[in-house]
């Protein structure tokens, strides 16, 4: 299982594991199941790149972002 | 009146800004017929022409079903009513297009805008208005409804269409296996806008007869048996159409802009980010150090030379201003005022109190105001990023370093700063956990006292170094700890990196007021309190009573002199009073003479600034922790530790010193 801490380049978003509260707030960023993203940095922290707008992520959070790789 | 011009778009689209900035004033508020929502109307005129302007409510989509969302989608179901002006939002193109073909599928008579042209500027993104023309049929303005931009080209524009002079062609997507169904409900109900809406589900035929809405409905069951839900397959040829538009009119120019900013972010979150990040912040604690107190500007100016600059700088800091023009009004009170106990309460509680209250916002704006800067003009969040590596070994997030570096020049506009923290826990723990990093107002006091107290050098620097080390280390052990009393031990980072850009004087002086009125309404008063608390408990003799219990716990270290027990419980108010109540017991405000009456000698003197620099730093630190944490209980918890742990402390450096010293 790839996760995003652990990713590079364009992937897409798989699932998102953990509560509700945790998926909203990832959600609020923009970062939801099936949203392609651009690892920009590995960090950590994970700086990832989402149409227009970029996101720092902790790492215990890119842990719980399932992905593959976008083609 | 005829000529009517309606405003649609989403939320945040700037839609309001452009409502205002048309009506001049002019607006009112009117009924919309046959309803009880208030619309907002203007009447305005242009080249001679008089168009009433109407804001219909923004909505996000054309689901909702709100009272006010069901005015706008009214509106649209009428073709021939007036003329829709759609906004785009620069800041988001994907979706506010896909919201504006809606629209433009059911409004021939429009013009679409592109709002926000600043920002789109600014990012170098660059749209190419006659392709979107030319794909969309209809006209395309491109405005900054903020900076009023391109605001007459597109009253031109409007009075193009309201006179017929333009004519749209009107927006047809190819629907592609659907187009054969949607012809046919276009037969039944003769628009092929109404027809693609019924076949998404939507309520539009109202006044149709009986037979005819039973024909659509067959239609629609018809293609839900064939295909799937015929609702996502007008989503996605649509979504596909906003794809295929962006892709041929908008182009994204790689502007010198963008060029600084990978730049800089390279710098950010390269190997040396960190020390970037705390080269700017010391920066910013240097200047905010030097506007309100003068130092340690004024030893550097001292040092280089320039004697009247540095003495310039120390009579004229925010500090020394504000304590000159307070000592002057308590003198001539003191003067002119019968001499009774109200005299006293007024002078030594209240104006005290207010006093108080007066050093501390001055220093809480400048402060803000730095912070502001760096967050406006998007640094903050790098610098967070950068920072983030380290605090998350604590369980902490980079934005703590925030709070920590506003609280080595004040405790309270740091407490105050732990509100930019993400999660409620995160924001707790730090809040209570700042009084352990070491303020100015402390730092000076601990100066004098090492420097009266201790003779060598090595021995004097070492201790300062020391005291900062264990300052640190005691704040981010006592995240910890907090972590366990709120359940929440640990915190993610997870936050936006917006564009760089030169701050908006605007909006930083929005923020600094936003973050610094809560200091008066919510802070001040606690601080008045506990300054007539203080004048209670002196006027009834209970400080004595204090100081002699204070100096009596020291005694294991010989520091019983009652007096410094009362410059101690006077430093529980404010640090620096720890210096002019011992002035004033001592009845000498030589330092060296009350070091020489004191007799202290290394390990007792280290002892007594180490409580100093870590017992509970004043009384203002704690009414803005209560402001922010909302618990007395944990509250307690946070000044019962500190006290504890400067004792211990004490002890600890005191046994050691004696030892290592005795040794060599």
């Amino acid at each position: 299982m790839l996760t995003l801490d652990l990713a590079t380049g364009r992937v897409r978003i798989k699932e998102i594991l953990g509560g509700r509260g945790f998926v909203r707030r990832l959600a609020d960023m923009g970062l939801a199941p099936g949203q392609v993203v651009e690892v920009i940095s590995k960090g950590p922290p994970v700086i990832v790149k989402i149409r227009d707008t970029k996101i720092a992520i902790g790492r215990g959070i890119a842990r719980k972002v399932v992905v593959e790789y976008a083609e | 009146m005829q000529n009517k011009v309606y405003l649609v778009a989403q939320p945040n689209s700037g839609k309001t800004t452009l409502f205002n900035l048309l009506a001049h004033e002019n607006c009112y508020v009117a009924n919309w017929p046959g309803k009880t929502v208030e619309v907002f109307q203007a009447k305005i005129v242009h080249h001679g022409k008089e168009i009433l302007l109407v804001d219909l409510p923004g909505i996000n989509s054309f689901k909702a079903l709100g009272k006010e969302e069901s005015l706008t989608k009214e509106f649209l179901l009428k073709e021939e009513e007036g003329v829709a002006v759609v906004l785009i939002n620069g800041e988001s193109l994907y979706r506010s297009f896909y919201f504006a073909i809606q629209v433009l599928e059911m409004k021939s008579k429009a013009v679409l805008v592109i709002n926000k042209s600043d920002y789109l500027e600014k990012r170098g993104i660059h749209i190419n208005l006659e392709t979107l023309k030319e794909k969309l049929g209809v006209e395309v303005v491109q405005i900054s409804a903020l900076h009023g931009t391109g605001i007459n080209r597109l009253m031109d524009r409007i009075l193009d269409v309201l006179e017929g002079r333009v004519k749209g062609k009107g927006l047809r997507i190819d629907y592609g296996i659907l187009e054969p169904y949607i012809a046919k409900v276009e037969e039944l109900l003769g628009s092929r806008s109404l027809a693609v809406r019924a076949i998404e589900g939507e309520e539009v035929f109202a006044r149709l007869s009986e037979d005819k809405r039973i024909a659509v409905e067959e239609i629609k069951k018809e293609i839900e048996n064939k295909f799937v839900n015929p609702e996502e397959i007008i989503a996605m040829y649509r979504h596909r159409f906003v794809e295929s538009l962006l892709n041929s009119a908008v182009k994204e120019v790689k502007v010198s802009e963008e060029a600084i900013e990978r730049k800089l972010d390279k710098i950010f979150f390269g190997r040396f980010g960190p020390v970037f990040s705390i080269a700017i912040l010391f920066g910013i604690l240097f200047l905010a150090f030097t506007i309100n107190t003068g130092f340690p500007m004024n030893i550097i100016a001292r040092f280089a030379g320039y004697d009247t600059i540095a003495e310039f700088l120390g009579k004229y800091s925010l500090s020394g201003i504000i304590s000159l023009f307070f000592e002057t009004i308590s003198g001539m009170l003191d003067g002119i005022l019968p001499d009774v106990w109200l005299k006293s309460l007024f002078i030594n509680g209240i104006l005290a109190g207010i006093g108080a209250v007066a050093t501390f916002f001055p220093l809480i704006l400048v402060l803000n105001f730095l912070m502001s800067l760096i967050e406006d003009s998007g640094v903050m969040a790098r610098i967070a990023t950068s920072m983030d590596r380290f605090f998350s070994l604590f369980g902490l997030t980079g934005k703590t370093v925030f709070p920590f570096t506003v609280s080595l020049a004040c405790n309270v506009p740091g407490v105050m700063a732990s509100r930019i923290l993400e999660t409620d826990g995160e924001r707790i723990r730090v809040a209570l956990a700042s009084p352990f990093v070491i303020c100015q107002a402390r730092l000076l006091v601990i100066v004098l006292f090492v420097v009266f107290l201790l003779t060598s050098p090595a021995l004097q620097s070492g201790i300062v170094i020391l005291i900062y080390l264990l300052s640190a280390t005691l704040f981010l052990a006592a995240t910890k700890i907090y972590g366990k009393a709120v359940k929440e031990e640990s915190s993610e980072l997870l936050l936006e990196l917006p564009p760089y850009h030169f701050p908006s004087l605007r909006v930083v002086w929005w923020i600094t007021w936003e973050r610094s009125k809560s200091f008066i309404y919510k802070i001040a008063g606690f601080i008045l309190a506990f300054s007539i608390l203080a004048w209670l408990m002196d006027y009834f003799g209970i400080t004595n009573v204090i100081g002699t219990f204070i100096a009596k716990m020291f005694s294991p270290f010989g520091l019983d002199d009652p007096r410094l027990g009362f410059a101690i419980l006077m430093g529980f108010f404010a640090k620096e009073l720890v210096i002019s109540s011992l002035a004033v017991s001592f009845g000498t405000s030589d330092l060296s003479e009350i070091s020489a009456q004191l007799a202290l000698n290394a390990p007792q003197a280290i002892a007594l600034i180490v409580f100093i620099a870590f017992y509970t730093p004043c009384v203002a630190t704690i009414s803005a922790m209560h402001s922010e944490v909302r618990s007395y209980k944990l509250l307690a918890m946070s000044v019962v530790f500190q006290l504890l742990i400067a004792y211990i402390l004490a002890s600890v450096t005191f046994i050691l010193s004696s030892i290592i010293l005795t040794a060599a």
